[in-house]
């Protein structure tokens, strides 16, 4: 009497026969087809089923139906065209979102003027915090989309820019002329969550990450004039900080929080405000 | 990828070769999961125009067969489950009248002992159409369209493992199926 396969060595010879084992795995199965009865009952059995279906043929399409297809697709609103760049456009919509959110959440906690300025502790980090960023209001995230969103909006309704956000940018997704806390509303939750996502990717990014995003996103968004401009608007002042940074605070930025590393960059934009060294 | 790039763009042309390309796969995939013969063809052109549709979900961070195969699956479902609440609502109406539950067709010949290529085909379909229907979907991939586990797990958004298992388990029911069918001439 031939004893069947246990479970684990038909699984197996099932993914052997599809050539989706581990070579040494794979070796010790032929092995065994080749040696032991069970086996070879079990590989006989596959092999006709295999060979059954082999012929279960499929009918072939009418000749026109592509043409056809074609036709009522010409009758559908064209959809969104999206504009490839040479770099991540999630990534760097997250980069546009990150300082936004750190922006808005300091601008609502604090207020711009209240908070007084402290200089970037030096050092090794304090204990490790606990992770805030997915907690921080949706509104802030909208008020940071109004400030810093750059890329031209190449979708003509809201409908498809939500459809972009899903499996593209921010940007894409909220780039018109409605107001963007309208547009943010009409998003589905996971939409939402997306964005909030690609936000909070960024945030835990290091610093120097995060500058070289914005400096790729500046190049990527320099071939179109308006969008060029408008990042220049937006992003100059976070240049002019970033730079401002010595080495040594960069550092602290790298090891602070992402909650506290948006906290340490907003400081020092007032501080450069107040000395008259930003706009 | 590089026809559903230049598509995103706004290549029209590029969605046109994109459909001549691959009708006949996703014609192929609905015949064999769906079994839905007078559908066919409409179940094909909305998988494109979902394409069309949703052209700007599209990343190329993923291969356009497996993205193309998951609409074609996701809609697939779709028609299946649709078909359940029709059926089972015929059945409320009928008082569950056994003619209408998925058994082999009387009028077809008996399975036979020394069985026919023709006849083995006819029961190995027949088992196929009776497996769940992830284990079909996967079978089907993997057999006919000759999906590695990773595009089937990505197709069907689960793990290779589960693939592995999924295909293991289809293998199973089909040889057990096929056995009783044997047993019970």
């Amino acid at each position: 009497m031939i004893r069947t396969l246990t479970q684990s060595e038909w699984d197996d010879l099932s993914a052997w026969i599809d050539g989706e084992l581990p070579d040494v795995r794979a070796d010790e199965v032929a092995a065994r087809v080749a040696d032991d009865s069970a086996w070879q009952q079990a590989h006989r059995q596959l092999q006709d089923l295999d060979a059954a279906l082999d012929a279960w043929e499929a009918p072939a399409p009418q000749v026109d139906l592509a043409e056809r297809i074609i036709a009522e697709a010409r009758t559908q609103r064209q959809p969104a065209k999206i504009i490839r760049l040479a770099i991540p456009l999630t990534a760097a919509a997250a980069a546009i979102v990150l300082i936004a959110v750190g922006v808005a959440t300091l601008e609502q906690t604090t207020g711009p003027e209240t908070t007084p300025d402290k200089p970037i502790a030096a050092g090794p980090p304090a204990a490790a915090k606990p992770p805030v960023d997915e907690t921080i209001p949706e509104t802030f995230v909208v008020q940071g989309v109004d400030v810093f969103t750059v890329t031209p909006a190449p979708a003509d309704d809201l409908h498809t820019r939500a459809d972009a956000i899903t499996g593209g940018s921010l940007c894409e997704a909220l780039g018109g002329s409605q107001s963007t806390e309208e547009r943010w509303a009409q998003l589905s939750g996971e939409q939402q969550d997306n964005a909030r996502q690609q936000a909070m990717a960024f945030l835990r990014m290091d610093p120097d990450e995060q500058q070289t995003l914005l400096d790729d996103y500046a190049k990527a968004v320099a071939e179109d004039p308006e969008a060029r401009q408008a990042w220049q608007q937006r992003s100059r002042w976070l240049k002019v900080v970033i730079d401002s940074f010595t080495a040594q605070e960069k550092q602290a930025l790298r090891d602070a929080s992402p909650a506290e590393r948006a906290r340490l960059i907003i400081r020092r934009r007032q501080q450069l405000r107040k000395q008259g060294d930003l706009d | 990828m590089r026809l559903m790039l230049a598509f995103q763009a706004g290549n029209a042309a590029a969605f046109d070769r994109l459909v001549e390309r691959n009708v006949k796969t996703v014609h192929a995939l609905v015949y064999r999961f769906l079994r839905e013969a007078s559908m066919l063809d409409d179940i094909t052109q909305e998988v494109f125009l979902r394409v069309y549709r949703y052209a700007p979900r599209y990343q190329p961070s993923a291969k356009f067969s497996t993205w193309l195969y998951r609409i074609t699956a996701n809609l697939c479902f779709n028609v299946m489950r649709s078909r359940k609440k029709r059926r089972a609502a015929s059945l409320d109406a009928m008082g569950d009248d056994d003619s209408h539950r998925e058994v082999p067709d009387p009028s077809q010949p008996s399975p036979q002992a020394d069985l026919d290529a023709e006849e083995r085909r006819r029961l190995a379909v027949e088992a196929v159409n009776r497996l769940p229907e992830n284990q079909r979907l996967a079978i089907v991939l993997n057999k006919f369209h000759d999906l590695s586990y990773e595009d089937i797990a990505e197709t069907m958004e689960t793990t290779t493992m589960a693939v592995k298992s999924l295909l293991s388990r289809a293998r199973a029911n089909l040889r057990d199926d096929l056995q009783r069918q044997l047993k019970t001439d």
